[in-house]
């Protein structure tokens, strides 16, 4: 490696962008040429002084809330994805085993692409963005399922199971009041790691089949479970969901049916 | 979205050079990134917003000319002085931050946001490519432009010093 290629890879090396091999040419030349050490030294000065005194300008809170206020304001109007879904479909291995969930009958069936399926997961991933950039993911904020499942009574007319599933790594964090197709959801809020899962339950209308599929980089769940039908999204890996959807499954399937309280 | 307000917020702030216009721009851009987020193919959140929020800051520089960059308000001179300094300490502080601030400001912007996107928001020369839109070849020589030409303001100082 001779001086001029060394200078142009400098840059690259220290920003981490340079592999392996040709980091260790680098720092071989380096090491016998004074000239580009110099000038190594030089921009690894210059950017580290960039690092520690450049300002990192923080959005003021009260900015923040006016921009929080502007997009609540935006969600009655906000429009459906005008690209078709279709396009954004792809298999996923996680299809078949998200249905092999014990002691739930759940009606099986692979993904048909019927319109209705289209538009449905359309809206719920609309609602899933929704909930995460007006920052309306939570009405009730709550890890305590005796305060979240209460919270819905009077404002839908069903009952949805509510379960902190904490210890499998899912915390309860709330739920809130959301619309698909034009009727009101509850939506419970669960959190892995950095990955918000919201749960959209409504009463189940026709016998829906349980499908898992994924769209615009999220992957969705769905099933019919005692007369509800859950539909979960979440931008966690498909094998985070199904491990979700488990520990739902398992959660409810060890604890006697409700009665709807309404 | 607005767990990455920061970065969009640090990111029109050097771009305009101004609290006043990049608050205005990142307004319209936040609704615009709410309008159209079926744009969004999954993946990096932060980069989809970035994207907008520098088409935004770009159009309006189209349309407004200003050259010079505006004075930092006083909320912002507060902000950027941090809390745990004892008093000496700070005016140090001070000091260096004024003297980098105004160097990366007098960069034209493609250099600025170059070296914005990378060294400040810690994004790749892909990320930043797909960002501002130009081949990584030009994001490279961009950066390096751009630093060579704060080594030559900032330099002299940072050598005297060590
Ligand atoms: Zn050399």
């Amino acid at each position: 490696m001779n001086c001029m290629q060394t200078r142009e890879l400098i840059g690259p090396q220290l920003d981490g962008e340079l592999d392996l091999m040709a980091s260790l040419e680098l720092k071989r030349h380096v090491e016998c040429c004074l000239a580009c050490a110099q000038v190594q030294e030089r921009l690894q000065a210059v950017r580290s002084a960039v690092t520690a005194s450049a300002p990192y300008y923080q959005a003021p809170e009260q900015f923040g809330d006016q921009i929080r206020a502007a997009l609540r304001r935006e969600i009655p109007h906000a429009p459906a994805p005008r690209r078709p879904w279709r396009t954004f479909l792809r298999p996923l291995a996680v299809a078949a085993a998200v249905l092999l969930v014990a002691g739930l009958a759940l009606d099986m069936a692979l993904h048909s692409y019927r319109s209705s399926s289209h538009t449905l997961a359309r809206e719920v991933v609309a609602a899933h963005v929704r909930s995460l950039m007006a920052d309306h993911l939570l009405d009730v904020r709550s890890s305590n399922q005796h305060t979240v499942k209460p919270w819905f009574n009077g404002k839908i007319d069903f009952a949805p199971e509510v379960r902190d599933l904490a210890d499998a790594g899912f915390p309860l964090e709330g739920g809130r009041l959301d619309y698909l197709d034009g009727h009101a959801v509850a939506a419970l809020v669960y959190r892995h790691n950095l990955h918000v899962i919201n749960c959209f339950v409504w009463p189940a209308r026709d016998a829906e089949p349980a499908v898992a599929s994924g769209a615009q980089g999220y992957t969705l769940v769905r099933f019919t479970d005692r007369g509800l039908t859950w539909c979960i999204i979440s931008d966690a890996a498909p094998a985070t969901l199904e491990e979700f959807t488990r520990a739902l499954h398992a959660n409810a399937a060890t604890t006697v049916p409700a009665k709807t309280p309404n | 979205m607005l767990v990455h307000l920061d970065s969009a917020y640090n990111l029109a702030r050097w771009l305009l050079r101004s609290e006043h216009d990049a608050q205005d721009v990142l307004q319209e851009a936040c609704l615009r990134a709410f309008r159209s987020f079926d744009t969004f193919r999954g993946g990096d959140g932060r980069c989809w917003l970035l994207a907008i929020v520098r088409n935004a800051c770009c159009s309006w520089l189209e349309r407004n000319h200003r050259d010079v960059p505006v004075p930092l308000t006083e909320d912002e001179l507060d902000q950027l002085v941090s809390e745990g300094d004892d008093p000496q300490g700070q005016l140090i502080r001070q000091a260096d931050v004024d003297q980098v601030r105004t160097a990366i400001d007098a960069l034209p912007a493609g250099f600025r946001e170059a070296i914005v996107l990378r060294d400040l928001e810690g994004l790749s020369y892909k990320e930043i490519s797909g960002i501002t839109g130009v081949p990584i070849g030009t994001v490279m020589s961009r950066l390096a432009r751009g630093r060579k030409r704060l080594e030559e303001r900032l330099l002299p100082g940072l050598l005297k010093e060590a």
